[in-house]
């Protein structure tokens, strides 16, 4: 009987360690962290009349990002497959604005806006 | 096995079932603890998204912000009164998806002396709070000051008293 209550104390450490574990190495609170940015950051460009430029002062190496005309998506560069939990962030742009890109294995990205189209790059 | 030695096995195999109901709900409590703090940790003041989506609705001419017709110069911070239409909002400015739009910010915009209001596709009449921005306006009768008032209706649902703030960062006089 001792023993079986030693296994169950073990075993309700080892739940609690392993939550704890997972949550200490989870990389949802950065993705989610760079997802909100940069949709701030589109959303200032669309409503900045003219073109500009951003530079997003965060190293972003070890993510990729990507852009599209609905929503942005960051996934965390895994060494096999891809990442099972991207983060999503919906966008809505004006008419006859579009936006695209991409980064990944990089450190920087810019955001420039050039004539209504809204591009995610590594910058140079 | 003697009487003792009965008892003592039930005696044990209640105190488990009890003390593994409580363990249980012990580690559940942990790991919603933690779930509510990572939410917490990763939570952006509505406000802030609202501020910067709304700079669009005074500022750009795919919007309601005036645009001189010969020499295309874009007024910002001056609304142009004959596009301040939910049509307009929605085909050339700002909509949402039609089935999971409500999920996101939604808009009414009020221009509060002139007495006109449009909606986005997904505005349910569900403020949070308000934005206020002074603005011009520009109609047949020339251009006139008003207050452009920005109602913004978070995801719903979303569970937090209605305020009225005064957040405006870009007026124009």
């Amino acid at each position: 009987m001792v023993i079986f209550e030693i296994l169950a104390v073990i075993l309700v450490i080892f739940v609690t360690f392993s939550v704890a574990t997972e949550f200490a190495g989870s990389t949802n609170t950065q993705k989610t962290f760079f997802a909100e940015d940069i949709r701030m950051m589109i959303n200032t460009l669309i409503g900045t009349p003219g073109d500009a430029s951003i530079e997003y002062p965060q190293d972003i190496s070890g993510y990729t990002l990507l852009l599209n005309s609905e929503e942005i998506i960051v996934l965390e560069d895994v060494k096999e497959g891809t990442d099972e939990f991207p983060v999503h962030r919906y966008i809505s742009l004006p008419y006859d604005h579009s936006a695209s890109g991409s980064v990944t294995k990089t450190d920087t990205l810019c955001i420039e806006k050039q004539y209504k189209r809204i591009t995610l790059k590594p910058c140079t | 096995m003697n009487k003792k030695a009965q008892f003592e096995v039930a005696r044990k195999s209640i105190y488990w079932m009890i003390a593994g109901f409580v363990i249980t709900l012990v580690v559940i409590g942990f790991v919603l603890i933690i779930v509510n703090y990572r939410n917490a940790l990763t939570e952006f003041p509505p406000e802030l998204n609202a501020e910067f989506i709304s700079l669009r609705f005074t500022n750009i001419p795919e919007c309601f912000a005036y645009q001189d017709a010969e020499t295309k110069r874009v007024y910002p911070g001056i609304i142009d009164l004959e596009k301040f239409t939910t049509e307009r909002m929605e085909q050339s400015c700002y909509k949402t998806d039609p089935e999971k739009g409500h999920g996101t910010f939604n808009f009414e915009l009020e221009l509060r002396d002139k007495g006109v209001a449009i909606k986005t596709n997904n505005y349910f009449n569900a403020p949070v709070f308000t934005l206020r921005r002074n603005v011009f306006v520009k109609d047949a009768n020339g251009i006139s000051k008003d207050e452009l008032l920005i109602h913004t209706q978070v995801a719903i649902p979303y569970f937090r008293d209605y305020e009225d703030r005064d957040l405006s960062i870009v007026g124009t006089n």
